[in-house]
């Protein structure tokens, strides 16, 4: 099951029963989605031992929100990548300088976003290693960063984005579009 | 040349096996911690459902929360909760069955945890079938038979995991019969489950929403009884064994399909209170699984001559069809043509699987095939490659020669009076 699409109706069911504490369902959960949580951590944070703990913490506080009958999860991925961007967050503030990470700003135009993500995709061949690949997603500021991981790498939809990262899902089209931009620049001019 | 996108679809990173384990076990015996803190919330729910009338006083169960040994509390309690619609109706009759049959209660607990195979599963049923002879409303004995069902398959459950523990030290062979019993009355419980659920049919015609609403009920109880049915398929080893729950799975999908036929008969008339999203994805998901036992039959098919492959690889063809033309249906939002057609594939597959377990039987390559081979060669047989593809939809008893359905059925009355004679027997030992 690892790795697989969850559907809708098992994901309430699941929820329904963790509210009941049950325990095998969260193990379900935690099956479907660890490797996902923990690619996108150590992609962000760049630190294994680091990431390991925080994707721990993730599911922890999953389960503690998840099991209050007052509160209601709808979408499991969605919000198990939201606290693990906050817990990301949180790291970065933490050891504010250590990261290598270059936060730069970026303005969305949405008008002016034509190009399709594929058309600037395609016939890109740089040869690279995921070495490579890995220390340019580094370079690249955080929201682009979340956008490539989520949507190039997890394949996530710009929906299920746009609700992570509490965006407009055209707006999500216009990210992709720069990260990938950009992210073709650096390696580029790494190679 | 790669495209970056596929590049980064490629990047690998995961974490080892060994920390996914420990974290799991980790955060498990975290929630553990955790479970055994929340007393309010659970307590008042659980006393909510216990409609015996029994006065559990909150102190006693909080106090039994708080300690180490809480667990046979909520087993107790739970238990109440699988069988509150057995009690609902009964529960007066049932309370002074209770006293008058007096000192019977230990014999009635300990029954309820037996398990096929076990001297008190006959008590435990005979309970049931009391249960089930009290109530006399239509959608309320699909309800109950629904809720037995749920309770067969535990007692499976519990079976494989006792069998598991006898083979790890080494007690056991793995040949029990105590898997195929309690197998047997699964199968047997989804029989009766799809019996109440056509008589509702018939006599609750009137009362649509009632329909609808027990419809829904148990489509979303046949979601959990394939997955837990399936889970069990993955630890049998033996094929005769393999072969029974498959048969259940199919059977509990055929109802799933009639299920589905009364919801969106009563999505069409208003009847029912589901979104049509919801009820095109219940229709998806039944598709989804013919598709996949295409596949399966597609990848089984290996497993036999280049000749009979040819052959069957047709009917392969052919369910293949079927289903791309329920799909076309589903896009058009077509839901009733989507399981007319799902039904008509499964009939297919059914010929399919039937003649490569055949095939196999032959070449030996099946556990127990003598002895089936033995017991009727000619009525299990089924003539697959001649049939041509029908859209009735006919169960699999209907198949069956009607001298044989007149044994079947003369076989189960004499075990049901068995059964109660057992459990007189017993209650008044």
């Amino acid at each position: 099951m690892k790795g697989s699409k969850i559907h809708k109706w098992q994901e309430k069911r699941l929820l329904g029963k963790i509210q009941n504490g049950d325990e095998e369902s969260f193990g379900k959960i935690y099956d479907w989605y660890v490797n996902r949580i923990f690619k996108y951590v150590s992609l962000k944070i760049g630190s294994i031992e680091k990431a390991e703990e925080i994707v721990q913490d993730v599911f922890l506080k999953f389960w503690r929100f998840a099991r209050d009958k007052e509160n209601k999860v709808k979408n499991i991925s969605a919000f198990l990548y939201k606290i693990a961007k906050s817990m990301v967050a949180d790291h970065y503030r933490t050891t504010a300088g250590e990261g290598k990470i270059i936060s730069l700003e970026e303005t969305i135009i949405v008008e002016d976003e034509t190009i399709g993500e594929e058309e600037l995709a395609d016939n890109i061949d740089l040869n690279l290693d995921i070495e490579k690949i890995k220390m340019a997603l580094e370079k690249l500021p955080r929201s682009y960063q979340d956008v490539i991981i989520m949507k190039f790498m997890e394949e996530l939809t710009n929906k299920e984005i746009a609700e992570i990262l509490e965006k407009e899902e055209g707006h999500i089209r216009v990210l992709a579009h720069r990260a990938l931009k950009q992210l073709r620049s650096l390696l580029k001019s790494n190679d | 040349m790669t495209k970056l996108t596929e590049q980064l679809k490629n990047i690998k990173v995961e974490p080892s096996l060994e920390w996914q384990t420990r974290t799991r076990n980790f955060l498990l015996s975290e929630i553990r911690k955790t479970a055994r803190q929340l007393p309010n919330q659970i307590i008042s729910e659980q006393r909510g459902r216990v409609s015996l009338g029994l006065k559990i006083s909150n102190q006693k169960i909080q106090a039994a929360w708080q300690t180490e040994q809480s667990g046979w509390v909520v087993n107790f309690i739970n238990s109440f909760r699988v069988m509150r619609l057995a009690w609902r109706p009964a529960s007066i009759v049932a309370l002074a069955a209770i006293f008058v049959l007096g000192g019977s209660g230990i014999l009635t607990v300990a029954a309820r945890q037996a398990v096929p195979g076990e001297k008190l599963f006959a008590v435990k049923r005979a309970w049931e079938k009391i249960n089930d002879y009290m109530v006399t409303d239509a959608a309320h004995k699909t309800e109950l038979a629904s809720a037995v069902l749920e309770t067969r398959v535990n007692d499976l459950q519990k079976v494989l995991e006792q069998e598991s523990r006898l083979v790890a030290v080494e007690q056991n062979t793995g040949e029990d019969k105590t898997v195929i019993a309690a197998v047997g009355e699964v199968k047997k419980q989804i029989k009766e489950v799809n019996d109440k659920f056509e008589a509702m049919k018939d006599k609750d015609k009137e009362n649509g929403q009632k329909m609808a609403a027990t419809a829904l009920a148990l489509n979303e109880k046949i979601r959990t009884y394939k997955e837990d049915l399936k889970a069990a398929k993955d630890q049998v080893a033996d094929s005769e064994t393999n072969k029974e729950l498959d048969e259940a799975l199919n059977k509990v999908e055929d109802i799933n399909s009639e299920v589905l036929s009364v919801l969106v008969d009563k999505h069409s008339k208003g009847e029912l209170a589901v979104a049509e999203d919801d009820l095109a994805m219940r229709v998806q998901e039944h598709l989804k699984q013919a598709e996949v036992k295409i596949d399966e039959a597609a990848g089984a098919l290996q497993e036999v001559t280049k000749d009979e492959n040819e052959a069957l690889a047709v009917k392969v063809d052919e369910a293949k069809e079927v289903i791309k033309k329920a799909n076309e249906a589903l896009d058009k939002n077509e839901y009733s043509l989507v399981l007319t057609l799902t039904k008509d594939s499964n009939k297919i597959l059914e010929m399919i699987f039937g003649s490569i377990y055949e095939l196999k039987r032959d070449d030996g390559a099946v556990k127990g095939a003598a002895t089936e081979a033995a017991a009727g060669e000619d009525a299990v047989i089924p003539a697959v490659v001649e049939t041509k593809t029908s859209t009735t939809t006919d169960s699999g008893d209907k198949l069956l020669p009607d001298a044989e359905k007149t044994g079947t059925e003369e076989v189960e009355k004499k075990e049901e009076a068995k059964e109660i004679k057992e459990f007189q027997v017993n209650i008044l030992q």
